[in-house]
């Protein structure tokens, strides 16, 4: 939790890009085969297949759990539908027109960890289920907009939050985004709320995953028995989108986003 | 993959330490009394009733008898017989107490 975030060198930040192909490439093959009818393990092992085809090695299989006593993660993908916030672990569920499903991975290549996430409509959604991803998304784009050296974690903190709860929707607050790089979970955290000009100084060559949870109705959290499964506490919906974001002297650089 | 955060409720409400000091303990609740007054039976780390005044038998410690503090007062936060809670007992007093925190069983199991 404490401690100095690693300053990345412009050749590591490319090593790190190489990684975030790879989870994008996978991202793209996961969400090309979503559709109703489809389970979530089905996704999983097309995510696990991707990766390892491609030289890498998928981050989450064996994360250990924060709380005692829980098995450590099980898949390659967290699979997070409808009213799970994240963490969902890929199984037997069958996806339906009108869900949505947060789709999470990371990948390690040649010891350089990327982690990002996307939210997926299943077929038709409702407006407002449409809104929802869409602001979600806008937040990650205002968050990585303000991702510049010089500023502070909690202006992007405020740029998720002000796009988040000026459309009526709820930050989760459980869980934060994090500094990565050799290991996934790395200082400083990054919430998704607070005020703006807080926290750590945004400096070249840190390289953070910025990731807003966002939910329709309330922001609290209870988890499933598996330990893992975060849901919403009213059972409204709520979604995720990720990248990982260096910080440089020419502005933001997103990682995982497949260039 | 999102990070859990740390918990928030492990500390200590700071105007308070800062002031006069105060033990803080925990307790489950034994009887609800009128005018937001409470029987509190005190309880060790461990989940063990707590001895803590004199006179007292290790098995059965005396109840103490707590209010509501007034920020739980104004949010309305409803205590009932059985709940885990937080008290801040005067060190000069140890038969009275103040609750200032209702604990959740979703937090007592984690």
């Amino acid at each position: 939790m404490s401690g100095k975030a690693e300053l990345k060198t412009p050749e590591q930040l490319e090593a790190m890009r190489a990684s975030g192909r790879v989870l994008a490439g996978a991202l793209d093959a996961v969400e090309a085969a979503v559709a109703p009818g489809v389970r979530t393990s089905e996704l999983d092992a097309i995510a696990q297949e991707y990766i390892r085809d491609h030289g890498g090695i998928p981050s989450f299989l064996g994360v250990p759990a924060a709380a005692a006593g829980v098995e450590p993660f099980p898949g390659a993908i967290c699979a997070s539908v409808n009213d799970v916030i994240v963490h969902g672990i890929p199984g037997g569920e069958v996806l339906t027109v009108g869900d949505i499903i947060g789709i999470d991975c990371g990948v390690i290549l040649d010891g350089w960890h990327s982690d990002s996430a996307r939210t997926l409509a299943v077929a038709d959604v409702s407006p407002e289920t449409f809104r929802l991803l869409q602001v979600t998304q806008a937040a990650l784009g205002a968050a990585i907009a303000a991702a510049l050296a010089g500023r502070h974690i909690g202006d992007i903190s405020a740029a998720v939050q002000t796009t988040v709860e000026e459309d009526g929707f709820t930050i989760v607050r459980r869980f934060v985004g994090h500094g990565i790089g050799r290991t996934m979970h790395e200082p400083p955290q990054v919430p998704n709320f607070g005020p703006a000009g807080s926290g750590p100084v945004l400096a070249p060559g840190m390289t953070l995953a910025v990731e807003p949870m966002v939910n329709v109705g309330a922001a609290d959290v209870q988890f499933d028995d598996d330990g893992w499964t975060a849901r919403t506490i009213d059972g409204s919906l709520s979604a995720h989108f990720e990248h990982t974001v260096a910080i440089s002297d020419d502005g933001p650089l997103v990682l995982t986003d497949g260039s | 993959m999102a990070r859990q955060r740390g918990r928030r409720t492990d500390s200590t409400p700071k105007e308070k330490s800062a002031k006069s000091p105060v033990i803080e303990i925990e307790g489950e609740v034994v009887d609800s009394l009128p005018n937001t007054m409470f029987l509190v039976k005190p309880l060790g780390p461990d989940g063990k009733p707590l001895r803590i005044q004199t006179g007292d038998s290790d098995d059965e410690p005396k109840a103490i008898l707590a209010h509501l503090a007034g920020k739980m007062r104004l949010r309305f936060i409803r205590i009932g017989v059985g709940d885990r809670v937080r008290l801040q007992l005067s060190p000069y007093d140890l038969s009275r107490g103040r609750i200032t925190w209702r604990l959740r069983p979703e937090r007592m199991e984690r």
